[in-house]
């Protein structure tokens, strides 16, 4: 194999090495998921840290704007949050993502009462 | 010559200072609850956060140990943090054990506090950890829409 090659094929298996990175889940969430199902709606939002130094998680909170501005005449339920962490040469990628159904605000008013009665009818039946 | 030294001690001084007295966010976990429709229309942002300042007792003696030699009183105070870590702060764990984990309760409370006969809606929970030398700040945050 000649020299040239050789030298292609370190850098290739080099760059491979740097841009890939090990990923891990830290944690995940899930709300109620409603009976109507709608459009899927899915936000995140990610923060490059050099040797895993930030000093604050202020982006976080974003997230919820986020996803309401992808659902704006309706509410979103069944939430699913991912809090992701990919670890590259000295830079770790922190992500999280979230995504739930975009449904109709009197779908979601429906969803409410359904509750409200539920809990209500098993305060009568303790009773 | 003197104006430059003065300089370049106060940048020594003030960058180190900077990162040591500000501290790094660590990010464990933030969790989303539903989103209201109306909520973005009338509703009042609100926020809350509840934290426990604690220790940690390895990285403690990890820094006692490379202070002093072998003998060293240093050294045998960090022999002993280490010692006390491995009996009361082993097992998994989000951040740094903390010595009271009530601080969290009264979360509820004060979000009710927050939006007194409001619903509570569009909440993310974040729990994060505010990470000084030896010291950590142990934090539970929420932020949330009140809708009256």
């Amino acid at each position: 194999m000649s020299k040239i090659k050789m030298g292609v094929i370190s850098t290739v298996i080099g760059a491979m090495l740097i841009t890939s990175g090990c990923t891990y889940t830290r944690a995940i969430s899930q709300t109620n998921v409603p009976s109507e199902r709608g459009k899927v709606v899915e936000a995140s939002v990610e923060r490059m840290m050099f040797l895993g130094i930030a000093f604050d998680n202020d982006d976080v909170p974003k997230l919820v704007e986020k996803l309401r501005d992808k659902c704006p005449n309706g509410a979103i339920r069944g939430i699913l949050t991912k809090d992701l962490s990919t670890s590259y040469l000295i830079v770790i990628v922190r992500k999280t993502i979230a995504q739930g159904y975009c449904i109709k605000e009197n779908l979601a008013a429906d969803d409410a009462d359904t509750n409200l009665k539920a809990a209500e009818l098993e305060t009568e039946a303790k009773i | 010559m003197l104006q430059i030294i003065k300089q370049a001690t106060i940048l020594g001084l003030v960058i180190p200072l900077s990162f040591v007295l500000h501290g790094c966010a660590v990010l464990h976990k933030a969790q989303l609850g539903d989103i209201d429709g109306r909520s973005s229309k009338n509703g009042t942002p609100i926020s809350i956060k509840v934290s426990e300042t604690t220790v940690d007792f390895g990285e403690a003696a990890r820094i006692a140990r490379n202070l002093g030699g072998s003998k060293s009183g240093a050294n045998v105070l960090g022999n002993a943090a280490s010692t006390y870590e491995s009996y009361f702060q082993y097992g998994p764990r989000t951040g740094t054990p903390v010595f009271n984990e009530l601080y969290a309760r009264s979360v509820p409370n004060e979000l009710a506090e927050k939006c007194p006969g409001g619903r509570i809606t569009d909440m993310i929970s974040i729990r994060e950890t505010r990470a000084y030398p030896v010291v950590k700040g142990e934090i539970v945050r929420v932020d949330a829409v009140c809708i009256k």
